[in-house]
C-alpha cells in the first residue's frame, strides 16, 4: 500500500488532474452547478412550481417561461430546477444511508470470521435482484411518496457497498501494518476503524460518486411508473411520464427534464471515472 | 582466467531517462562497462543506482516511459541500440542472454518448464518440437536438476525457488550464448542454494566459454564469484577494477564506504562505519558529482563538475576529483 | 543477568486446509534471552524463525508448549492482561514500508503505543515523548507531520523502531529489520540498534537469515532448520566451532566480501524439504553427509556438551569432524 497520501496532497493532486482530465473537469463543473441548483432553487426559480395557469398551458419556450409550459400551465424551468432538488435530497439520503449500513455490513463481516457467511450470503441475495426490482418490491410494500422511494434505493444499494467493503476489509486485515498495530496493543475495534476501514475510502468514494447517479435513475424510474415521487411535486422521471402524452404536440415537455437528466447523469459518471483514475494508479506512482 | 582478452560487450556513454509527471529521472548517465569473453562482470551498486536500468538497455528492453537517450552498445562491431528490432530479435535470447532475479515468477506459470526451454529453441534455432523437447531436457540435467525426465512435465509453482532459477539458466543456456546478464540472480534464494546457484554459473562459464554480466548489491557474492567489478552510484559508473583489487585496494569514497560498513568484517563487534547521509531521491541529483554531499574529502571541485573514469593502473578505473590515486 | 524471556518446548502447527494434514512451523523449541542480552536466530526461508517472531508475542496462539516473560505465561493471559503486556515486549518487522499505516503521518503512528498505554498523559506531553523519541532514532521532529511513502526505507525503519521503542519496552523482538534495507543503510539501524540497547537496556531477540549480522549483533546464537533448533551457543563458538553439520554448512556458505576466499566456499547439495512432508528422525539427515541409520529414526535432542562454554546441539553424531571456516576447502562433496 505503499504511496498513499493525506487528504491535502490527495486535494493537490485532485486539482491537478481534473485539470489534465477534461471530461472529468466537465463532469466536476456539472455536479457543482446540480448542487447549486438544487440548494438554491427557492430563489433562483422564476414561478412557483405548483402554480396552475391553464391560461398558458403548453405553451412554447418565451422570454416569460424559458422552457415553456405544462399542460396545467406550470413553468417547467421552475420544476426542472425544483426537479434537482429533489433528485439532490433523495440522492444524498439514500446513497448516505446505503453507505453507512453497507460499510458496517461489509466490515463487520469481513473482520470477524465468525460473521462472514451468515452475512455475506444474505447479501449476495439481495445482490442477485436487479435494484429497480428491490426498488419496486419495497415501494409494493411501503407504499408510495419520497421517503418509501429513499428507503426502497437505500436497501437496493446497500449489498453493493457491503461487497466493496467486505473484499477490501479480508484483504487489508492480512497487511503488516495492522499486524503491527496489534504489537503495539491496538484492540479489535481500534484496529477495524482506525486502520483498516480507511483503507477503503477511497473506493467507497468512487462507488458513490457512481451510485448517486444510479440512484436519481432508480428515483425518476419509479416517479415515471408513478410509484415514486407523487403529484404535484416536481420530479424529473414524473414530469417523463406526464410528457410523454405530449410528445407529439408539445416537445418540451420531456425534453428539458429529459436532458437536465442525461446531464446530471453523464457528470456524475465522468466525475467518478476521473476519480477512479486518481485514486488508483496515482497511488502506485508514489 | 580470462586470458583471451577479446572484448565482446562495450558500453559507452549510456544515457536512459525515465519521463515521469514530476520531471525526468535520469536513471543512467554516462556509464562506460566493457566485457571480455569468458569474464565474469560484477556490477554492483544499491537501490536505484541504475544497475537494472543498465542491464535492460542492453537487450532494448527497457519499459516506458524509459528511453535510451544516449550512448552505444557495441556488441562485435554491432551498436545494439541501433540495430532494427528484426536482427535484435535473433540477438535476445540466442546470444545474448538474461535471468532475472524472482525466479517463480519470471516463469510463465501456465507452461511446463520443459517446454518453456524448448521454446526458446524452436523459436531462435528452429528445431523440431520433439527435438526441442529432448534438448531442453538435456540442458536441465546440465544445470544440476535431479529427476530432469520427471521435473521437465513439471509447473513452476511446484518446483522450489532454487530449481525454477536453474530453468531459468537453462532457459537462458539453450542458445550457448556468448553473453549471460543475470540480474540479482541467487538474491531470492537461500543461503546454502545462493552458493551451488553461483558455482553453476562459474562451471558453465568454463564449459562454455560465455561472458557473465552479474548483477547485484551484495559484496560477498561479487567477491566469490567475479573476474572484474564496476561499482555503480547514481547511473555512473565510480570504480573498476579487477576484483582482489577493488577489494584490497578501494579508492573511491563510496566504495570504500560500502566496504567498511559490511559487519561481517568487523569481527571486533566496534560500531560499523556509515556513509553519512542517504541516497538522493531520483528527482534530487546533486550537481557536479552525485556522492560529493556525503563525501568524507570532497572538495571544492566536486560540486561543480562531474569527475571522469580515469584510469589509475592494473586496470583499475576511478572517477574521483580527488587524488585517490595515490592512496594505498 | 536473570531470565527476561524463556520458552519452553513451544509448538506451532498449521492445519492444511483440504488435505487434513498440517505443517510444523515450530516444533519444539526452547530458548531463553536474558536481561540486556541479544539472542540470535539465524536460518534459511521455512525454519520457522518468523512464526517464533510471532509466538513469542503471541500474534499467533501457540499449539504446544508456553512462553514465560519475566515470569509470567505469556500464553494464559487474557486479552487485557496481555494489551498490557504489549508494552513490554515489541516487535520489528521486515518490511518497513508495509508495517507503516499509509494514512498515519508520523506523529499519529508514534503516539498510538502511548494512546493505548499511557492514558495518564495529555496531548503536550505526548508531542514532546514523540519529538524526543524521533532524534533518539536519528530523525527529527520536524518529520512527525510527514507521512510514511514520504522517506526513505531507511527512515521509516527508524520510525518503526521508535514505534517499539515508545513505552520502553524490556524485550525488542527484532524480524530480519535489515533485509529490506540497503548496505549502507543497514550499518545506519544496526548501529543505532547497538546504541538504544544500552541507552534503554533492552534484550534483543534478533532473527535474521544474514550470518554476518546475526553475528554482528548477538551474544549467543541459536540456529534453527524446519522449526526445530539445531544449535544453540555463544555467537563465537557458533562461528568457529560449530558442532552441527546444518550450522557448519551454513557457515561454509558464507559469501565473505574477501576475494581471497573464493573459489573454496563448500556447497552444500540438495534443497530445504518441504514442511508440509519433512524427512522422518533428524530434519537434516537426507542433506547430513555424517548421515547414519540412526538419524532416520529419532529425532536428535538439544544435548549440552561438555565444555568452557555453554553449547547446545541436537545431533546423534555431534563433535565428528573438523569444523570449516568460511573459505575452507570444500567439505561436501
Amino acid at each position: 500500500m505503499a504511496g498513499e497520501r493525506s487528504f491535502g496532497s490527495l486535494l493537490a493532486a485532485g486539482y491537478r488532474t481534473l485539470r489534465e482530465k477534461r471530461l472529468a473537469f466537465a463532469g466536476a463543473v456539472v455536479i457543482v452547478a446540480f448542487v447549486a441548483v438544487g440548494i438554491a432553487a427557492p430563489i433562483i426559480a422564476p414561478h412557483d412550481p405548483l402554480e396552475i395557469d391553464l391560461r398558458n398551458a403548453l405553451s412554447v419556450p418565451s422570454a416569460e417561461h424559458w422552457f415553456g409550459t405544462d399542460n396545467n400551465g406550470r413553468d417547467i424551468l421552475s420544476r426542472v430546477l425544483y426537479g434537482a432538488r429533489t433528485s439532490l435530497f433523495v440522492s444524498l439520503l439514500s446513497v448516505g444511508c446505503a453507505t453507512i449500513a453497507g460499510v458496517f455490513i461489509g466490515a463487520v463481516a469481513g473482520y470477524y470470521a465468525h460473521l462472514q457467511a451468515p452475512l455475506m450470503r444474505f447479501v449476495d441475495i439481495v445482490l442477485a435482484f436487479p435494484s429497480i426490482m428491490i426498488a419496486l418490491i419495497i415501494v409494493a410494500v411501503l407504499g408510495t411518496g419520497t421517503m418509501n422511494v429513499i428507503v426502497a434505493i437505500a436497501v437496493a444499494q446497500t449489498p453493493q457497498f457491503a461487497r466493496l467493503v467486505n473484499a477490501i476489509v479480508l484483504a487489508t486485515k492480512e497487511d503488516m501494518y495492522v499486524e503491527a498495530g496489534r504489537a503495539i496493543g491496538e484492540t479489535d475495534s481500534s484496529l477495524l476503524w482506525r486502520y483498516v476501514i480507511p483503507a477503503c475510502v477511497p473506493p467507497v468514494v468512487v462507488q458513490i460518486s457512481l451510485l448517486i447517479p444510479a440512484s436519481i435513475m432508480t428515483a425518476s424510474a419509479l416517479s415515471f411508473l408513478g410509484l415514486g415521487v407523487q403529484p404535484p411535486n416536481p420530479e424529473w422521471g414524473a414530469m417523463l411520464s406526464l410528457g410523454k402524452e405530449w410528445m407529439r404536440t408539445a416537445p418540451h415537455l420531456m425534453l428539458f427534464p429529459g436532458l437536465a437528466l442525461m446531464v446530471v447523469v453523464l457528470g456524475f459518471n465522468l466525475l467518478g471515472e476521473g476519480l477512479r483514475d486518481l485514486l488508483d494508479p496515482k497511488l502506485r506512482y508514489e | 582466467m580470462g586470458e583471451d582478452s577479446g572484448e565482446v560487450l562495450n558500453i559507452r556513454g549510456l544515457r536512459v531517462d525515465f519521463h515521469t509527471k514530476r520531471g525526468v529521472v535520469r536513471a543512467v548517465r554516462g556509464l562506460d562497462l566493457s566485457v571480455r569473453r569468458a569474464e565474469i562482470v560484477g556490477v554492483v551498486g544499491e537501490t536505484g543506482c541504475g544497475k537494472s536500468v543498465t542491464a535492460l538497455s542492453v537487450l532494448r528492453l527497457i519499459p516506458r516511459p524509459g528511453v535510451i537517450s544516449a550512448g552505444w552498445v557495441m556488441f562485435h562491431n554491432q551498436d545494439l541500440l541501433r540495430l532494427p528490432e528484426k536482427h535484435l530479435r535473433s540477438v535476445r535470447g540466442n546470444r545474448i542472454s538474461m535471468i532475472f532475479q524472482e525466479p517463480s515468477s519470471s516463469l510463465n506459470p501456465v507452461f511446463r518448464v520443459a517446454d518453456q526451454i524448448a521454446e526458446v529453441l524452436r523459436f531462435q534455432v528452429g528445431l523440431a518440437p520433439r527435438v526441442a523437447r529432448g534438448r531442453a531436457v538435456d540442458l536441465m540435467r546440465e544445470v544440476g536438476i535431479p529427476d530432469a525426465d520427471v521435473r521437465a512435465r513439471c509447473y513452476p509453482h511446484q518446483l522450489s525457488g532454487g530449481m525454477n532459477q536453474r530453468i531459468m539458466i537453462a532457459m537462458a543456456l539453450a542458445c550457448s550464448p556468448e553473453i549471460l546478464i543475470a540480474d540479482e540472480p541467487v538474491t531470492a534464494l537461500d543461503a546454502t542454494i545462493k552458493g551451488q546457484i553461483l558455482s553453476l554459473l562459474r562451471q558453465l562459464r568454463d564449459r562454455h566459454g560465455s561472458s557473465i554480466v552479474l548483477i547485484t548489491h551484495d559484496l560477498g557474492i561479487v567477491a566469490h564469484t567475479c573476474d572484474r567489478v564496476a561499482v555503480m552510484y547514481m547511473g555512473r559508473v565510480v570504480e573498476a577494477a579487477p576484483v582482489d583489487v577493488l577489494f584490497r585496494w578501494p579508492l573511491h569514497p563510496y566504495t570504500r564506504g560500502l566496504l567498511g560498513s559490511l559487519p561481517g568484517l568487523h569481527l571486533d563487534r566496534s560500531e560499523l562505519q556509515v556513509i553519512p547521509g542517504s541516497v538522493p531521491g531520483p528527482y534530487d541529483l546533486p550537481a557536479g558529482c552525485s556522492f560529493h554531499p556525503r563525501c568524507a574529502i570532497a572538495g571544492v571541485d566536486c560540486p561543480e563538475s562531474e569527475p571522469v573514469l580515469a584510469d589509475v593502473g592494473d586496470g583499475h578505473l576511478v572517477a574521483c576529483h580527488c587524488d585517490v590515486g595515490g592512496l594505498q | 543477568m536473570s531470565e527476561l524471556l524463556a520458552t519452553h518446548s513451544l509448538g506451532k502447527r498449521f492445519l492444511l486446509s483440504g488435505s487434513g494434514g498440517y505443517v510444523k512451523a515450530v516444533d519444539g523449541v526452547s530458548l531463553t534471552v536474558a536481561e540486556g542480552e541479544t539472542l540470535g536466530v539465524v536460518g534459511e526461508s521455512g525454519c520457522g524463525k518468523t512464526t517464533l517472531a510471532r509466538l513469542v508475542l503471541r500474534l499467533v496462539e501457540p499449539t504446544a508448549g508456553s512462553v514465560l516473560f519475566s515470569g509470567y505465561d505469556v500464553t494464559l493471559l487474557r486479552k487485557d492482561q496481555l494489551r498490557r503486556l504489549r508494552s513490554e515486549m515489541q516487535l520489528v518487522f521486515q518490511d518497513p514500508t508495509s508495517s507503516l499505516n499509509p494514512r498515519m503521518n508520523v506523529q499519529a503512528a508514534l503516539e498510538r503505543p502511548l494512546r493505548i498505554h499511557r492514558t495518564d498523559l495529555g496531548a503536550s506531553d505526548r508531542r514532546e515523548l514523540v519529538s524526543e523519541m524521533l532524534v533518539k532514532v536519528g530523525l527529527r521532529p520536524e518529520h512527525a507531520v510527514r507521512y510514511p511513502h514520504q522517506f526513505s526505507g531507511g527512515q521509516r525503519q527508524r520510525i518503526c523502531v521508535a514505534r517499539a521503542l515508545m513505552v520502553h519496552p524490556r524485550l525488542l523482538v527484532l524480524d530480519e529489520p535489515t533485509s529490506a534495507l540497503d548496505v549502507s543503510v543497514q550499518a545506519q539501524i544496526l548501529n543505532l540498534l547497538r546504541r538504544l540497547q544500552s541507552e534503554f537496556g533492552l534484550s534483543y531477540l534478533y532473527i535474521s537469515h544474514d550470518l554476518s549480522t546475526v553475528r554482528y549483533m548477538s551474544d549467543r546464537v541459536a540456529v534453527m532448520y524446519l522449526g526445530r533448533v539445531v544449535e544453540l551457543t555463544t555467537a563465537e563458538q557458533v562461528f568457529t566451532s560449530a558442532l552441527h553439520p546444518y550450522t557448519r554448512a551454513l557457515m561454509a556458505a558464507v559469501l565473505a566480501p574477501d576475494p581471497s576466499c573464493r573459489g573454496r566456499a563448500a556447497v552444500l547439495g540438495g534443497e530445504v524439504p518441504s514442511s508440509i512432508a519433512p524427512p522422518t528422525g533428524c530434519h537434516f539427515h537426507p542433506r547430513c553427509p555424517q548421515e547414519a541409520a540412526v538419524c532416520k529414526e529419532a529425532v536428535p535432542e538439544l544435548r549440552a556438551i561438555a565444555g568452557p562454554v555453554a553449547h547446545l546441539v541436537a545431533c546423534h553424531q555431534r563433535g565428528g569432524g573438523a569444523v570449516p571456516r568460511p573459505g575452507d576447502p570444500a567439505v561436501f562433496s
